[in-house]
């Protein structure tokens, strides 16, 4: 057995610092958990510094946490995503503390033991924790999509689940009066995780914008397939106690809980060690997140896809492990520039954009290998380029109106790497893959207003690339508690292939001459009880997008009554203007992209009394509906705008008409674009 | 059981009723439609929003007002989106108020009165209404909802025990600054109900219009599982639930209202006290009714 060494070590050039600080605070924490190999710390290793997950770091974060669990779950959550990186790794171990997993070294030793209830299949490694914390600060991301083909992957489902159903489970999950702590803790958890991102998970979510990060993934697919097993009372976290002067001597640290060895450790704590998931009472399960995603199947008629839960058993503690550790291999996505113009002429490549994706693992753990549980035997890459790999390419881009056919991006990929897109690109010796891309051709260059656009950029390494080599496991057999899916790590190897490996993004700022058009229109009658206000309208254009001017007329085009109109404006305090033949005025509003309400003037009202306002509300990501306007053009909402009466919303008649962006309108310039030929 | 068209004739006259009252009403700066006047609210640094934590919204939705026991949420959502996204934070939701298939014209009636669709949800101890108006672009009204205890005597009602009230809307008068108050309530007892009462300025404080009583609209309904949930049931089928009652006043009416101190030209908060009830079925027993009730925001009406 290679004996780790205390001390840190340098990394290589391109992140060392940051590897090597990594690699001291784990080294600190190994050394912590390690008593038991008569590891000490060296002395330039000063625990709980630069991230490490020692002790006194989850006693420093758990302390003054409220007594509610769902707010100590929100509180650890904004320390996790805060910008203090020992605190947020420190924060990660008790949220899974508390959420049932146990913390425990590579070597064995039970680093933190969560309480009452603990999975009995998915203990995470202290190693990985300050990786998890670091990669879900950074935003790594698996769809729910993805996660659901984890869950088939693992047995648990025969069918991928729906986006319904998996975000219906979350959002519901351990809400109920008496539900355990430990769910409770969980679903707060992942829910405050999601939050942060102004991300939540429901029904009616988008399935593009809602992700689950590596934090999220650990805890539900824990709680999505372990057992739980009760906690013997008073089991204390073995390495959290430090040996005496003769175990130092000896070398042999503290004593082993079990006489299976270091990693029969974590089956000593709890209460029947022989059969520890048999044995947790039915109410200590209240609030389990399978129960929860059993109704949501329920509901659906899908009851025999979830009927194979119990296969899951112990392949997705091990698949959790091994996605820990895949969070070593990173994706470092740069770019040659981060903003460009679309041409305007043919043939140029100063506003081409190279994206550089380099491929690197780094694990910031100072072992070359898993001695227990669940990755026993599994060897850990050695940190550097990963050459080989391949990169996947994938773009998510704003339909601007007024492109033509073919020409709806703001960046496209040159001919020579279109195929990038789908069939991905190798990495080199250096670890590194590209992508070069383009905008279109103004036609007529510079016409019309210059406005801007993202263009946001996915590499992903391709689920086809495995980051470590997968050699047989002893795990099986030296783990107590029954880990291991058996003598390879096959199986294992295809549910992770499936999960894929993190993306990493990266955006580009694309300025073009053009319209972006933006309609508000709408017209309706007013029925004010004794007389009728007809064609009360509003029609607006911008050419420069959301942010305006938005120019055009407004008002209405008489009223119908038998004389009645002003009575009828008294009763329902709508002040009519005399003289029933209508009015159009002409408008102005400029909202400077601001989201919310941008009210806007249009005429008074009998004695100068309020009458017709306008308000303009936009909603950022609404474009995924499509309006079918009169003239049969076809838009995207992006807002509402509404008429009010006397300044307030009118009850009986509908006012309120959706904003669109169109390809094109008569008052606004029209400028055609289209890709050159490199 | 009652039929549907007795039931909708009774929604449509009273909502007449209400709505040449109501109507007028301008709304300076608050109330439930007031997001085009209302200084644009802010969401946490956790995702939620500031004035009920854990409550979480998307991005899309735009936190046009927000006090302390209020908050207003515009989107372009549909309502029956919006309400799964409210219920999918940390709270839980609790009992919920859905108007079938009504039509547009009818639900513009029962908003008239003060009846308006939507959520209650819970955290911990905290109750809150999520008031939800609006067909594609739902705006939900987050207000507290205070638990204690609602006096329900009478009859075979089970007298003083803990419940909740849900003060869905206050329209206040520029001119003469009455007061008109509308709320829903529901009791551990199992007996929850709906009303709207008008309260007069008198000095500092209000008291009940007895003179004008066609503008106490109030009913109880004894039911099984939770008040909103039942009435539901009773909308989507078009028909009263069972255990449903009308209450009158009667001969012996009278009413008081208190306010608690400073809230009177602010957000008022108080209790009203009715004696002298009648059930409009069999104007038998005598029902006394005390409720507690807080606006979370004003709608000034001309």
């Amino acid at each position: 057995m290679t004996r780790t060494s205390c001390g840190a070590r340098g990394g290589g050039v391109r992140r060392r610092t940051t590897r090597a600080r990594w690699r001291r605070s784990t080294a600190a924490l190994i050394c912590a958990a390690l008593v038991a190999t008569g590891c000490t710390p060296g002395d330039d290793d000063e625990p709980g510094k630069a991230g490490s997950v020692d002790s006194a770091a989850v006693e420093a974060v758990a302390k003054g946490l409220p007594d509610d669990p769902a707010q100590a779950a929100e509180q650890l959550v904004a320390d996790i995503l805060s910008d203090d990186a020992d605190r947020s790794a420190a924060a990660t171990a008790e949220l899974l503390r508390r959420s049932g997993h146990a913390i425990v070294s590579a070597k064995g030793p039970v680093v933190a033991v969560p309480d009452q209830l603990a999975m009995v299949d998915a203990p995470v490694y202290a190693e990985l924790v300050p990786l998890l914390a670091r990669a879900t600060r950074a935003g790594d991301r698996y769809s729910v999509e993805e996660f659901a083909t984890l869950l088939t992957s693992v047995g648990l489902t025969e069918k991928d689940p729906t986006f319904a159903q998996l975000t219906a489970a979350i959002g519901n999950w351990a809400k109920e009066p008496g539900d355990n702590p430990v769910f409770v803790t969980a679903a707060a958890g992942v829910r405050a995780l999601a939050a942060h991102r102004q991300q939540v998970f429901f029904p009616g979510a988008d399935p593009a914008s809602v992700f689950l990060d590596p934090l999220q993934t650990t805890l539900l697919l824990g709680h999505a397939t372990s057992r739980f097993g009760e906690v013997k009372p008073g089991a204390k976290p073995q390495a959290l106690g430090r040996p005496g002067l003769v175990d130092r001597l000896l070398g042999g640290g503290v004593a082993h809980a079990d006489p299976a060895g270091p990693c029969g450790e974590f089956a000593a704590i709890f209460a029947s060690p022989g059969d520890a998931a048999g044995k947790a009472h039915a109410d200590f399960l209240k609030g389990e997140l399978k129960d929860r995603l059993s109704k949501e199947f329920l509901t659906e008629g899908g009851k025999e896809a979830f009927d194979k839960a119990n296969e899951a058993w112990g392949k997705a503690g091990a698949a959790a492990s091994a996605i820990l550790l895949m969070l070593g291999a990173r994706l470092d996505l740069t770019a040659d520039k981060s903003s460009t113009h679309f041409k305007h002429r043919a043939g140029t490549r100063d506003e081409h954009v190279t994206l550089t994706a380099t491929a690197l693992f780094d694990a910031g753990i100072a072992l070359d290998k898993l001695e227990c549980y669940a990755l026993a035997g599994v060897d850990v890459p050695k940190p550097g380029p990963m050459k080989g790999m391949t990169v996947k390419w994938d773009s998510e881009q704003p339909l601007i109106g007024g492109y033509q056919k073919g020409g709806a991006q703001l960046l496209k990929a040159i001919s020579a790497d279109s195929a990038k897109f789908t069939r991905g690109s190798k990495t080199g010796d250096d670890g590194k893959a590209t992508l070069e891309v383009k905008p279109p051709v103004e036609d007529p260059a510079g016409e019309g207003e210059e406005l801007k656009g993202k263009a946001l950029f996915i590499a992903k390494l391709d689920k086809e690339s495995f980051p470590f080599e997968l050699g047989d496991a002893y795990g099986f057999l030296s783990n107590a508690v029954g880990f291991g899916i058996g003598k390879t790590f096959d199986l294992l190897k295809e549910v992770l292939v499936k999960a894929g490996l993190p993306a990493q993004t990266i955006t580009i700022e694309v300025k073009y001459h053009g319209a972006d058009i933006i309609l508000a229109q709408g017209s309706n009658e007013v029925n004010l009880l004794l007389a009728k206000l007809m064609d009360v309208h509003v029609d607006l254009v911008s050419c420069t997008g959301v942010a305006g001017p938005f120019k055009g007329t407004a008002g209405y085009a008489g009223a119908e009554s038998s004389g009645m109109l002003q009575a009828a404006g008294a009763v329902t305090g709508v002040n009519v203007p005399k003289g029933f033949a209508g009015q159009d005025n002409e408008i102005s509003v400029m909202t400077n992209d601001r989201e919310g309400p941008n009210p806007f003037f249009i005429m008074k009202g009998e004695g100068g009394a309020q009458f017709l306002d306008g308000v303009l509300r936009f909603y950022p990501f609404l474009n995924t509906r499509f309006e079918v306007l009169a003239d049969y053009r076809v838009g995207r909402p992006v807002g509402d705008v509404e008429i009010l009466l006397g300044g307030s919303s009118f009850p009986f008649s509908d006012l309120s008409w959706p904003i669109v962006r169109v390809q094109e309108d008569p008052r606004c310039p029209k400028v055609k674009y289209s890709y050159d030929g490199l | 059981m009652t039929a549907s068209k007795p039931h909708r004739a009774l929604l449509l006259a009273a909502g007449l009723l209400a709505m040449a009252g109501l109507v007028a009403c301008t709304g300076d700066d608050e109330g439930p439609r007031m997001g085009n006047r209302g200084d644009t609210g802010a969401s946490s640094a956790g995702g939620g929003l500031t004035t009920f934590a854990g409550l979480y919204v998307s991005a899309d939705v735009v936190p046009v007002t927000q006090t302390e026991t209020q908050v207003t949420l515009a989107s372009a959502r549909p309502c029956q989106d919006l309400s799964k996204m409210l219920a999918a934070g940390q709270w839980r939701l609790v009992d919920r108020l859905t108007y079938g298939k009504l039509s547009d014209e009818e639900l513009a009636l029962i908003a008239g009165f003060g009846g308006v669709a939507g959520d209650l949800l819970q955290r911990g101890d905290t109750l809150v209404f999520a008031g939800l108006e609006g067909g594609s672009a739902c705006t939900a009204t987050v207000s507290t909802v205070p638990r204690g205890e609602i006096k329900l005597e009478g009859g075979e009602l089970p007298g003083t025990t803990p419940g909740w009230v849900a003060t869905t809307r206050c329209y206040r008068s520029k001119s003469t600054g009455d007061l008109i108050v509308s709320v829903y309530f529901d009791t551990d007892a199992k007996v929850g109900g709906q009303g709207q009462v008008s309260l007069v300025k008198s000095g500092d404080g209000y008291t009940v219009d007895t003179e004008d009583t066609s503008s106490i609209t109030l009913s109880l309904l004894r039911h099984k599982g939770r008040y909103l949930n039942t009435m539901s049931a009773g909308y989507a089928k078009m028909s009263q639930p069972e255990g449903f009652v009308e209450l009158e006043p009667g001969d012996s009416f009278a009413g008081s209202a208190t306010l608690q101190e400073g809230t009177a030209d602010k957000l008022p908060a108080g209790e009203i006290v009715l004696t002298g009830l009648l059930d409009s079925n069999s104007y038998d027993a005598e029902i006394d009714i005390s409720l507690r009730f807080a606006c979370s925001g004003v709608v000034e009406t001309n």
